[in-house]
């Protein structure tokens, strides 16, 4: 008992020290955004040999968003001879198909995949789409997102530098004023890119690949599987995690480009946000038990990339142990320890309130909005309290699901988020 | 109405408190609970307050603004005024003259066919030359000057904005505010300030002490007379490439040197940064996290970039004829004397060209 005891004292001090730790780390990312040196990104760069570019845009049942990300995509600003475009029809039901076929009759640059066998799923379909991607840069757009006419240069001009991997954009939800879960989310977007995002690539440490608005060099990510060129496992559901740690292991870098915005739509309802972040969270743990061992033993990272890399790792797995942590609170209350019982749960409020459970802390929100210059959505600052239990539940849901696919091996199933645009 | 709604609140509440009997410690006690209890709650509440009335009566709930046209075009300021002046051109005296036309507000034009001021003159309106343009030492144009010929400035001249549609020779010592632009050759005198960005279709030289943020054209050359900086020590931790010719990209995180000679068919990429000895060849880029410095009568086919600051010594190239490649940096720009970059130079504190 003294022992059980014991045990529960020493992982709820751990599980504090972690979110001191996450505190601490954001903390110092948003003072480096207030205060510290910004390092410049590739944009002022101009050269007339710009990569060969191919754009994937995977779609499944997009038949109301298809025709408006093609058209931008047609209107970008680069090389038409260095451009391909190949929006994925993955196994679509609806009328992507017809959509796709008339677009690549009238334009030469567009040639559309169709999928209607193999496995369904953003990283299957990627996979399938490197396999005829003539470009050298791959830069992937989903379907509900609608690139501006600079944006594909923006991304591209980094990889004339030999080291960069891959390159991530800012993500800006475009129906911000559907509802408050959306002025939620618009918020929750400028914490972690304005913020976060842009200081991890100030302080040189990890910034993440996010799947969209980016892009990724071919040849640094394909590797050969049963004689096929691939470039991601179709059972990780988060690639572009997957991916950005892949290229950290092989001593790459992923940058991040704050000037390459692109609007998206966020989800207006709670289900579907629901399940987007318990995907989100299930991938994501799925590449921290596959990588944080390999992270901790790399040669190619630095001691701050390391313990950057295991946070960013550890990151969705905290909400489940700090609910583990409270179950431990109420146990050792029942055993006679009132002082663990009375104290800590405040400080657990007040460092969840602070530093996790949404998806970035609110001063770094705060921060975010004050470099936006927005004024007045600040005020909803206070509501983003109850997406620390909202998310902490579904990330808790996914980290299980992750841990079960750990442990029984059985195969994911890709679960598009669902689209709100109207006809 | 409110004064009769705060009178009803205040007896209501006075009621029930004086009901009790405040003297008793317990009931004392239970008020004092249920006060804090209150104060608590209101404290809990206020700040969903302002966030209550911005979902209700919205007053931000538009996307962030995204420029969807932006593209990067050294261009852009001359190209706009370009398109306003000549959309208004229709209106302009045939001959000379002054008019006023509508632009974001009404602004006076002094148009002239061929213009030849005299020195120390402040022209207070927006400047339009059918032909030629050409001012005195000390003149001071307040407002943006288009010419669809030459433009040539005696010296000290100050410039807000300048357009022309042939060569602009800037005389020693213009100060341009904001930007300058030519479709012909750009010839700047010694210690010209070109503002925030000058950009020519041909060419633009620039003579000793000019200094600048940006900079396009097809050929930029720096004049023979600036000097040179002597390059940065060697340090025993630094990475060393032998004067050979080797293939490959070379990515570390130690400072690099590429000794007197050396042929690279590759790119070079050091988290610290990079030293080109004289007469290095690099076939691909050079990025640094550091600074970067270039010596004497070297070649680069590739862009120059640095998070810290860039030096290039006489008689280097930079890029090809007939291509665009950049030279960025991101503290500051040096130039010695002899160099030529084929495109684009640029950098967020202040590029330089040295005086001999």
């Amino acid at each position: 008992m003294v022992l059980a005891l014991l045990i529960l004292k020493i992982y709820v001090n751990i599980v504090i020290a972690l979110m001191v730790l996450y505190i601490a780390r954001q903390f110092r990312f948003t003072m480096n955004r207030m205060s510290g040196e910004q390092k410049m990104y590739y944009q002022d760069i101009m050269d007339s040999d710009m990569p060969s570019v191919t754009v994937l845009v995977p779609m499944h049942n997009e038949e109301l968003v298809a025709l408006n990300v093609l058209e931008r995509l047609l209107d970008a600003d680069y090389p038409k001879e260095r451009l391909e475009i190949i929006p994925i029809n993955d196994h679509s039901e609806d009328k992507t198909r017809e959509i796709l076929d008339k677009f690549a009759a009238e334009h030469p640059a567009i040639r559309p995949l169709h999928r209607y066998a193999g496995r369904r799923g953003k990283p299957a379909a990627i996979n399938e789409a490197l396999q005829r991607a003539t470009g050298e840069v791959i830069i992937v757009f989903d379907a509900d997102y609608r690139p501006p006419r600079g944006i594909l240069r923006d991304i591209a001009v980094c990889f004339k530098d030999p080291e960069v991997g891959a390159v991530m954009g800012r993500v800006v939800p475009e129906n911000v004023g559907a509802n408050l879960l959306t002025r939620m989310l618009d918020l929750e977007r400028s914490g972690g890119y304005q913020v976060d995002q842009q200081a991890r690539y100030n302080l040189g440490l990890l910034p993440q690949y996010g799947g969209t608005v980016g892009g990724f060099r071919k040849s640094y990510c394909l590797h050969t599987v049963d004689g096929e060129k691939v470039c991601f496992d179709p059972n990780i559901l988060t690639e572009d995690t997957e991916l950005t740690i892949k290229l950290y292991l092989q001593g790459k870098q992923v940058v991040y480009a704050n000037r390459a915005e692109c609007y998206e739509e966020v989800p207006e309802d709670w289900d579907v946000r629901g399940r987007q972040i318990r995907r989100w969270a299930r991938g994501h743990t799925q590449v921290m038990f596959r990588y944080l061992p390999q992270i901790y033993r790399s040669k190619m990272l630095t001691r701050r990339q390391k313990l950057d890399g295991m946070l960013l790792l550890v990151l969705y797995a905290m909400p489940p142990l700090f609910f583990l942590a409270v179950a431990a609170l109420m146990v050792l209350f029942f055993a006679g320890e009132p002082a663990y019982a009375t104290l800590l749960p405040v400080f657990f409020l007040t460092v969840a309130f602070n530093a996790f459970g949404n998806f970035s802390a609110f001063f770094q929100i705060g921060a975010a909005t004050f470099i936006d210059g927005s004024t007045y959505r600040i005020r909803l600052l206070p509501f983003l309290m109850m997406n620390v239990f909202f998310n902490g539940i579904y990330i808790s849901d996914g980290v299980i699901d992750a841990a079960l696919d750990h442990v029984s091996g059985r195969a994911t199933v890709w679960q598009k988020t669902m689209r709100f645009r109207k006809k | 109405m409110k004064n009769l709604l705060l009178l009803l609140l205040l007896t209501s509440a006075a009621q029930p408190a004086a009901a009790y009997n405040l003297s008793d410690p317990e009931t004392a006690a239970t008020v004092l609970t249920l006060l804090t209890g209150v104060a608590w709650l209101a404290l809990l509440i206020v700040p969903f307050g302002p966030g209550i009335i911005e979902l209700f009566y919205p007053r931000d709930k538009m996307p962030l603004n995204i420029n969807w046209n932006f593209v990067k075009d050294p261009f852009y300021f001359f190209k706009s005024f370009r398109a306003l002046m000549l959309a208004k051109s229709y209106y302009f005296p045939k001959d000379s003259g002054t008019v006023e036309i509508q632009l974001s507000r009404p602004e006076k034009v002094d148009v002239f066919r061929r213009m030849e001021g005299a020195p120390e003159v402040n022209y207070p309106n927006i400047v339009y030359a059918k032909e030629t343009l050409t001012c005195g030492e000390g003149s001071v144009f307040v407002k943006e000057v288009y010419s669809l010929g030459d433009i040539t400035s005696g010296p000290a001249t100050v410039f807000r904005a300048a357009g022309a549609e042939g060569a602009f020779t800037l005389g020693a010592g213009t100060q341009i505010t904001r930007w300058a632009a030519a479709e012909g050759p750009m010839l700047a005198g010694e210690n010209v300030s070109l503002g925030v960005s000058a950009a020519s279709r041909k060419s633009l030289a620039l003579s000793a002490g000019c200094s600048f943020h940006a900079l396009f054209a097809p050929e930029i050359s720096t004049g023979p007379s600036a000097a040179d900086l002597p390059p940065p020590p060697a340090l025993p931790g630094d990475t060393e490439l032998p004067p050979c010719r080797t293939e490959g990209l070379l990515v570390t995180r130690a400072p690099v040197r590429l000794l007197a000679g050396t042929e690279l068919i590759g790119s070079v990429k050091s988290h610290s940064s990079v030293t080109l000895e004289d007469g290095v060849k690099v076939s691909g880029g050079i990025f640094a996290e550091g600074d970067i410095f270039v010596g004497r009568n070297c070649r680069v086919a590739g862009n120059v970039f640095a998070q810290g600051s860039v030096a290039i010594n006489h008689g280097t190239e930079i890029g090809a004829a007939g291509g665009i490649k950049s030279v960025v940096a991101k503290r500051r720009i040096l130039l010695g004397g002899g160099v030529k970059v084929f495109g684009h130079i640029s950098t967020q504190g202040r590029g330089e060209v040295l005086k001999a």
